[in-house]
């Protein structure tokens, strides 16, 4: 091991450790790569491998200094060469190690390696505190004298002055937080030593917003730190090179580590004896399966899908705790306190359960877990890979895991998941254009940092793997934009966002815009929070968490509610704060969040066609589940493969017609849009719709006919009725709010107040009308309608569908909705539709023969009128 | 007097037009927000609440100020179709003192255009606007008197005769065979005549709040929901 200093060697000898493999040629091929992607499974000491090579360099720099003072010269660069000589001062004798580190430590303030060597990046604030405490540890035991400090918006403003003035050797931080540093006047100097960056998590940055926007502050780094080195860790990926595309940068490569996968997981569904649901999400009739899988294990973390779930999941655990096992609740809408508190118990094993959503899901290290159980279906197989990984952080034993499905579709994707699990395959998100409404952003942040003109800005974005193909004129739009609103907008004073110096380079035009500009930087558009204070007495309270505005809103005084895992009666609403009492249940409302649904992934919609397809394979469901689809078969038909099942039935004053897609919620969302559209045009009155991740109903007052059905399912609906559609369509607006704020049209936060999302949706919405009249082509309405089509709408597996299936709907004509049909139409959320239908409806309610009696009496008056 | 019989029936039986009867007039309510009084040839508008953007985007609210533009251009079509001796517009009909000096050229020639186009037309005065901002045409007044009946901003609770206000911006929301529709609406009962808001910002107080409750009770009010561009009977 000869990469490895003594002490280092020394370090992993007292822990009884050994430098795995990988973590080897790691730390040998440290200066032959610029970019890295270390791809391994949970367990595997992936952060320490990360870290080992920064912290072996600063160890190596420091002995250096040390020996430079000897040699009576300061320039570290040339003894950087003699590495060997560094090697020869580390002895084994531990005593004379610590000693020489001493000393170190002594003239650490003079010299050692000065300013900031290695920036850590993690998509989760929580996992900078981990990753603090656990590099801490390995520091001070070696006695290294290596400064760690994290950075994140939590920091105190203080802490982050005395940052940029002297910056830690290894700085902890997140997306955002890089982003506000590089909008420094100093950047430059703060980052220009840079040797590494290491960013965590990183198949989580892959084709989402916040992955491009750290693509590019990426890029930006490597301007002021040319050659700082990449080093990517993940989790297993479905496509390792992808990744590796979006990690090296459009101009550079890879080099892909690939730690072999430990043993696989022992995954198991449920089997109830109670009755499983049709419908629904909470998996009620499980929770004594549940409470006993806990009971029998050490520890377990049981993850749901959403916070309302996880609220009202451990309510019914609490209600089942005979033997008052210690279960605790884990979800972002926490408090920080109560969420560090429950993290500190687990930590020490005082736990035996937590209930958790995707909060959970990344990096933290739990230690001794040894059951997970996923309620709810699990949507994804690399996302349930990632949950059950979180048990047994050790290679070489299997992880066990219990899926509990809520209803009975559910059950099918669990399976669905199983078998993939054993097949040993993932779903994988194909890369993505990066989001335009962040290159404004960008383009601000570079120009706070220095004043700089739009063809080196361009050049550089063209280096961030998202952004390679942007074109030439969005761009100029987009910096035009950036620069006074565009033509809809420039007579504004607030949208003069930049001024051009007399050497052609820009910068903001004042102050203000800088600070706005800091304000706001990110991706994430918070749906508005109201922070809860439990109240004692008086006004005095403690505050445990937030919950959304809207839901904050609907509560009138003495409505109960579920937060925090006690049941709370709403007071008031006092300073953008929820007061609330402990109180006892009265039907206790759940606070409900918006965005925590999460999409059928299509690799799994394939798995549960696919079962549903072959009979054999139903032994492996629940009996239940088996009696369901036999029902099924019998009263209607199974969907196949080969065509989409369409059922129609009368219920509740109407006709419905369900349409089994199994492609997600967006997808058939976006085709309920289209087909009412459609319906509308044929006269057949639609009414409302509802989707779920399986299928579409749609309501309508006529019926319809297998012809007319064969107009409907049509690809040529993405022409036409897309086009009408998207003009108008709720969607547009809500994803050009998105837009407007990322883009630094709007702002959510200004000096200390936050403006509420009503506030905020109210202009966006007036601003997004007022340019679809006087300016079609502003660039952000071509961002918001790209970004629609993205995240909203997922018309690429909407066309996929559409072409797939032409011609091959089949239309089956019931009396009543069949027991697949049942859990879909009972979905509450349904979307109206304007239009004939609605005013169909109406009619039937309004008093009309009154209007006409009196139409009458008009009538004189004119006839009257006229003859005067 | 533009409307014909013809007209008017295609109207009504396209629910875009409904007739009641307030104060012993026949009144056509119609589905953009105005109400129109054949036997006088009136046309009754409220809460234009013009330059409302300009006002909330003076306190930093990022709005474009083509409210009022888009407010007129609705008027004038309606204003177009109906050619009315009188229009009264009910008050708050600018947001605000400064509103004059806040509106483009363009939207205050059109402004005036309109306002002389009409025979007479009556500026009563809001809450938002006690006096009428200098240089428009029409006549500021209180409140205007027909008959039995008083068209004034704000409700007076000491008044005997038949009262036609603004003011509260109604709204409905309503359940029809399990689904949900809101909108803006006109309601009434014996002594009062509430007309919803016609500006492009305005938003709707709903009419089940306490305050209107305690204008209109449940019992004795008959409303007429706006939805759609349609309008009917709740």
């Amino acid at each position: 091991m000869t990469s490895l200093p003594s002490v280092f060697a020394h370090w992993f000898e007292q822990k009884g450790w050994q430098l795995r493999d990988y973590q080897h040629t790691m730390l040998v091929e440290k200066d032959q790569h610029d970019c890295t992607l270390l791809i391994a499974p949970t367990g595997a000491g992936k952060t320490l491998s990360g870290f080992l090579p920064s912290l072996v360099e600063l160890a190596e720099t420091f002995g250096m200094s040390e020996l430079a003072e000897a040699f009576g010269t300061s320039e570290l660069d040339e003894i950087s060469e003699n590495q060997e000589l560094v090697k020869k001062t580390g002895t084994s004798e531990q005593a004379e190690i610590k000693a020489i580190n001493k000393q170190a430590t002594k003239g650490k303030e003079k010299d050692g390696f000065n300013g900031l060597h290695t920036l850590y990046i993690s998509p989760l604030k929580a996992l900078t505190q981990d990753i603090h405490r656990n590099l801490l540890q390995p520091i001070e035991e070696m006695a290294l004298p290596i400064t760690v400090e994290t950075r994140t918006g939590d920091t105190p403003s203080h802490k982050r002055q005395r940052q940029r003035k002297k910056p830690p050797n290894i700085l902890l931080t997140t997306p955002e937080s890089l982003m506000l540093m590089l909008s420094y006047a100093d950047a430059d100097k703060l980052f220009g030593k840079l040797k590494r960056v290491i960013i965590d998590e990183t198949h989580s940055l892959m084709a989402n917003k916040r992955g491009d926007f750290l693509s590019l502050a990426l890029a930006r780094l490597s301007v002021l730190s040319p050659h700082c080195k990449r080093i990517g860790l993940s989790a297993t990926v479905a496509f390792p090179e992808t990744l590796g595309a979006w990690l090296a940068g459009s101009d550079g490569v890879a080099n892909i580590v690939k730690v072999k996968a430990g043993e696989k997981p022992k995954v198991e569904m449920l089997h109830s004896k109670a009755r499983m649901p049709f419908g629904g999400f909470m998996a009620r009739y499980a929770i004594d399966d549940i409470y006993q899988a806990i009971e029998n294990a050490k520890t377990t973390l049981v993850f749901v899908n959403t916070r309302a779930q996880s609220e009202l999941l451990f309510q019914m655990l609490w209600e089942a705790n005979k033997a008052a096992l210690p279960i605790a609740l884990y979800h972002g809408s926490l408090s920080k306190e109560q969420r560090r508190k429950t993290e500190a118990m687990m930590a020490s094993g005082m736990l035996r359960a937590i209930v958790c959503t995707s909060a959970l899901e990344l990096g933290i290290d739990w230690g001794d877990v040894d059951k997970v159980i996923q309620v709810g279906a699990p949507k994804g197989v690399s996302r349930l890979l990632q949950r059950i990984g979180r048990a047994n952080h050790r290679l070489d034993e299997p992880s066990e895991a219990l899926l509990v499905p809520a209803n009975r579709f559910e059950a099918l994707e669990c399976q669905a998941a199983i078998t993939a699990i054993e097949k040993g395959e993932l779903d994988g998100e194909s890369p993505q254009p990066g989001a335009l409404d962040i290159v404004p952003q960008f383009i601000l942040n570079c120009l706070c940092s220095r004043a700089d003109n739009p063809d080196t800005l361009y050049k550089e974005i063209l280096t961030a793997t998202p952004y390679q193909g942007l074109d030439r004129d969005d761009f100029d739009k987009l910096w035009q934009f950036t620069q006074d609103g565009g033509s809809a907008l420039n007579a504004y004073e607030r949208y003069q966002r930049l001024t051009k110096n007399d050497d052609g380079t820009y910068s903001p035009a004042n102050r203000r815009v800088i600070q706005r500009h800091r304000q706001n930087i990110g991706t994430i558009v918070e749906a508005g929070r109201l922070k809860v204070k439990r109240i004692r007495r008086g006004n005095q309270g403690k505050i445990i968490g937030e919950v959304e505005e809207y839901f904050a809103q609907q509560l009138t005084p003495g409505d109960t509610f579920y937060f925090a895992g006690e049941v709370l009666r709403f007071e008031a609403i006092r300073d953008m704060q929820l007061h609330a009492k402990p109180a006892k249940a009265k039907e206790p409302k759940i606070p409900s969040y918006a965005g925590g649904q999460m999409p059928l992934s299509t690799y799994l919609a394939e798995g549960v066609r696919a079962i549903l397809a072959t009979q054999k394979s139903w032994r492996a469901l629940p009996a239940q589940v088996q009696e369901w689809l036999k029902l099924q078969q019998s009263f209607s038909k199974l969907p196949s493969p080969d065509s989409v099942l369409v059922e129609q039935f009368p219920f509740r004053q109407a006709h419905y017609t369900l349409y089994y897609t199994f492609d997600g919620r967006k997808a058939n969302q976006t085709l309920g849009m289209l087909l009412t559209r459609r319906m509308e045009k044929m006269g057949i009155k639609p009414l409302s719709f509802s989707v779920t991740d399986y299928g579409l109903s749609v309501a309508s007052v006529n019926a319809i006919t297998q012809g007319q059905l064969q107009q409907l399912f049509q690809p040529d609906i993405l022409g036409d009725e897309l086009e009408d559609w998207m003009l108008q369509a709720p969607m547009l607006k809500r994803s050009f709010r998105q837009v407007a704020v990322v883009s630094g049209l709007t702002e959510q936060r200004y000096h200390a107040s936050q403006k509420t999302m009503k506030q905020v949706t109210f202009s966006t919405d007036l601003i997004y009308d007022t340019l679809r009249e006087h300016d079609r082509d502003h660039i952000l309405l071509k961002v918001a309608r790209a970004d629609a089509e993205r995240e909203l709408l997922d018309l690429r597996r909407l066309a996929n569908l559409l072409i797939r299936y032409v011609d091959s709907a089949t239309l089956v004509n019931l009396e009543k909705p069949s027991p697949m049909a049942i859990p879909i139409v009972l979905d509450v959320r349904s979307e109206q539709v304007k239009g004939a239908g609605a005013q169909a409806i109406i009619e039937q309610a309004n008093l009309y023969a009154e209007a006409e009696t009196m139409l009458d009496e008009v009538r004189a008056l004119l006839s009257g009128s006229s003859v005067e | 007097m533009a409307i014909t019989d013809a007209w008017l029936t295609e109207k009504v039986s396209r629910r875009h037009i409904t007739i009641t009867k307030y104060a012993d007039y026949l009144w056509l309510l119609d589905a953009r927000g105005v109400a129109y009084l054949p036997a006088c040839d009136w046309l009754i508008v409220s809460d234009l609440h013009l330059e409302k953007g300009s006002y909330l985007r003076s306190y930093a609210n990022p709005l474009p100020s083509l409210d009022s533009t888009a407010t007129l251009t609705r008027l004038e079509s309606i204003i177009d179709d109906y050619k009315p001796l009188r229009v009264i517009s009910l008050g708050d009909s600018f947001h605000d003192k400064h509103s004059m000096s806040r509106m483009t050229f363009d939207d205050r020639q059109h402004l005036c255009r309109l306002v002389d186009s009409v025979n007479e037309w009556m500026w009563v005065e809001g809450n938002h606007d006690p006096d009428l901002p200098d240089g428009i045409p029409g006549t500021p007044c209180f409140e205007v008197v027909l008959d039995n009946m008083v068209f004034r901003h704000e409700v007076e609770t000491s008044e005997t005769r038949a009262q036609v206000i603004g003011h509260y911006h109604p709204k409905k929301r309503t359940t029809i065979t399990r689904r949900r529709y809101s909108g803006k609406c006109f309601t009434n009962n014996e002594n009062v005549f509430v007309m919803p808001a016609f500006g492009q910002f305005t938003g709707g107080l709903d009419i089940d709040e306490e305050v209107m409750l305690t204008l209109l009770p449940k019992r004795s009010r008959q409303v007429f929901m706006l939805y759609d561009n349609i309008i009917f009977k709740v």
